[in-house]
């Protein structure tokens, strides 16, 4: 495991090398012969189809890597070149399963799934990259906000670039954070069976895919910029509420495969507090952005002039709530129904139908920080506001019976005008 | 007369045999360079290309030190002239030689830089010679020298 750990990081290095200046060919050729001949070698050392498949999919991937320098390596390497090198290899690998009695169909998903892993691998370090420079765009431009407008910038900021560049990075966080887990799985379905259940060497192999892909890594860099983008954009509302969601999937995808990780790190001596550390950065994480749902709850009801005694849980968000409706129920300080219904009106229009009932009670339910009852609780108590303040319910519905009263008599003369008269015509003759 | 014409056609057959037999056209490039470490003798021995040659006096004229010679990675490459072209890390000159009977025979010094190449590698690029200089951007040779037009 040790020697392709140091193989990938010299191929690595040499790629780097490669990538840092102008291509040599020399260097190129090389490469490929170094790649080539550790697969030749691991070959040889494969015992379990996971190995045959992972060293398929290498050769996959040494073939598209240098299909561009195919004439020179047709030219340069003597007599095998760039075909035959490819074909070699694939026909040792082939020998190699046969001796092992692996069947073909068996290595070919296996591959599949190798490939699988490897794109994703690449699309998370390439969002990794992306949204790291983002963050660092987003973190320069909100300094010159700062500076320019002696404020701190909020979500409101009407600066167009800059609010792209966060629903940019935003989805950017979203995707990595999927692909990470996507990506776990994949390496996971390889195995097809419980952890519990696999050898040793299966379990070193895998620990060795999981380490290669710096799954662990991957996840803690997650959360990390993930909190960084919640300090450093300090959303509102709804795309807070969105950052809250993710947290919880995040939370709970790590719940899944967290327990087959500490399986997995059993047998390594210094992995086995990686689990340990991510569950804490995530305790970190999920306290941060919690605070800052309230936090921004709470400034929520400042800004819109409505006092709603502080709250820094679902709770006593639930609890202050409704003691603020209560208080508006009963009246207390004997408010003239005007002035009672002027600030309803207020609540219902600016705060009610725009944020609470349309985003902020439907997530704080979904996001378990309150109970179906409380939010029921808490909508009886707007409805009731409601028709306490309404204006003239009560005299409404007496106008209307006093109409009808008068309207009955008037209709009924109208309608019967005959009925009427037809007695006294009779009485007269 | 008789003589005379067996003179002549003797004469017709003596000089048609002294006559030089060339052959035409020819590539000789080398696909990559040749890397070579120098050894304390001053050797360099090459395993695809299968020759060997002191570099001794080629050190010497470069960095006029004899002695500290066996830790230079000489890079060579062939051009499809049948040219060589050598150099090394911090060299300021590559070298064009061309080949005589068991050894090869100076036919252009090309400065490059006073700084002396930084990570230098040849490049096979027909019909010229590419040579890579670290970060600088990669100057096309020839045996007469750089490439008109590229940057000295």
């Amino acid at each position: 495991m040790k020697t392709i750990l140091r193989l990938v990081a010299l191929l690595v290095f040499l790629s780097l090398i490669l990538v840092g200046q102008q291509k040599s060919d020399y260097a190129t050729v090389q490469l490929f012969q170094t790649m080539a001949e550790s697969i030749s070698k691991n070959v040889d050392k494969a015992n379990s189809v996971q190995e045959c498949a992972e060293l398929n999919a290498s050769v996959d991937a040494l073939e598209k890597k240098f299909a561009d320098n195919k004439i020179l390596l047709n030219k340069a390497i003597y007599p095998d070149g760039y075909d035959r090198t490819i074909e070699h290899l694939r026909g040792k690998l082939l020998v190699r399963q046969k001796d092992l009695g692996f069947i073909e169909s068996q290595v070919i998903r296996i591959t599949e799934l190798e490939a699988t892993v490897r794109g994703l691998s690449d699309q998370v370090q390439k969002l990794n990259m992306q949204n790291e420079k983002l963050l660092a765009d987003i973190q320069m431009l909100t300094r010159n906000v700062q500076k320019l407008t002696g404020d701190l910038f909020n979500a409101a900021t009407p600066l167009d670039s800059l609010r792209n560049m966060i629903v940019k990075l935003r989805q950017g966080l979203q995707d990595r954070d999927a692909l990470i887990f996507a990506l776990t799985d994949s390496l996971f379905l390889q195995y097809d069976k419980n952890v519990s259940d696999m050898k040793d060497v299966e379990k070193q192999g895998l620990l060795g895919k999981i380490e290669r892909n710096n799954i662990v890594g991957n996840v803690k860099h997650a959360i990390m910029d993930n909190v960084t983008f919640l300090e450093t954009t300090q959303l509102k509302g709804s795309d807070l509420v969105a950052l809250v969601r993710q947290q919880k999937r995040f939370q709970s995808q790590w719940t899944g495969i967290a327990p087959k990780l500490t399986s997995i790190y059993v047998s390594g001596k210094t992995k086995k507090y990686e689990v340990s550390t991510v569950d804490s950065m995530l305790a970190v994480w999920r306290d941060k952005v919690d605070d800052a749902m309230w936090r921004s709850l709470n400034t929520l009801f400042k800004e819109k002039g409505f006092f709603v005694k502080e709250f820094k849980n679902g709770e006593e968000f639930s609890a202050n709530f409704i003691a603020f409706l209560s208080e508006q129920i009963q009246n207390p300080n004997e408010e003239t129904n005007d002035t009672r219904f002027k600030l309803f009106t207020n609540f219902h229009e600016n705060l009610w139908l725009t944020d609470l009932n349309a985003t902020w009670l439907p997530a704080l339910t979904e996001l378990n920080k309150i109970s179906d009852t409380q939010r029921k609780e808490i909508e009886a108590k707007v409805e009731k506001w409601r028709s306490i303040v309404s204006p003239g319910a009560s005299w409404l519905i007496y106008v209307l019976v006093l109409l009808g009263v008068l309207l009955i008599p008037i209709l009924a003369i109208r309608l019967f005008p005959k009925a009427a008269k037809t007695p006294k015509e009779t009485s007269s003759t | 007369m008789k003589a005379t014409i067996i003179l002549f056609i003797f004469l017709f057959l003596v000089l048609a045999g002294c006559s030089s037999l060339t052959l035409r056209p020819g590539d000789f490039a080398w696909p990559i360079e040749s890397v070579s470490k120098v050894n304390e003798k001053g050797m360099i021995e090459d395993k695809q290309y299968f020759f060997s040659l002191n570099v001794k006096d080629l050190l010497y004229a470069e960095t006029q030190d004899s002695i500290n010679i066996s830790n230079v990675t000489l890079r060579i490459i062939r051009d499809m002239n049948g040219y060589y072209f050598m150099t090394a890390s911090k060299f300021k000159n590559v070298y064009v030689f061309e080949q005589i009977e068991g050894g090869l025979r100076i036919a252009n010094k090309i400065f490059i830089t006073q700084d002396g190449i930084e990570n230098p590698a040849f490049n096979q690029r027909p019909p010229y010679i590419q040579l890579l200089n670290g970060q600088n951007p990669p100057v096309s040779l020839t045996k007469e020298g750089i490439l008109k037009g590229e940057n000295k």
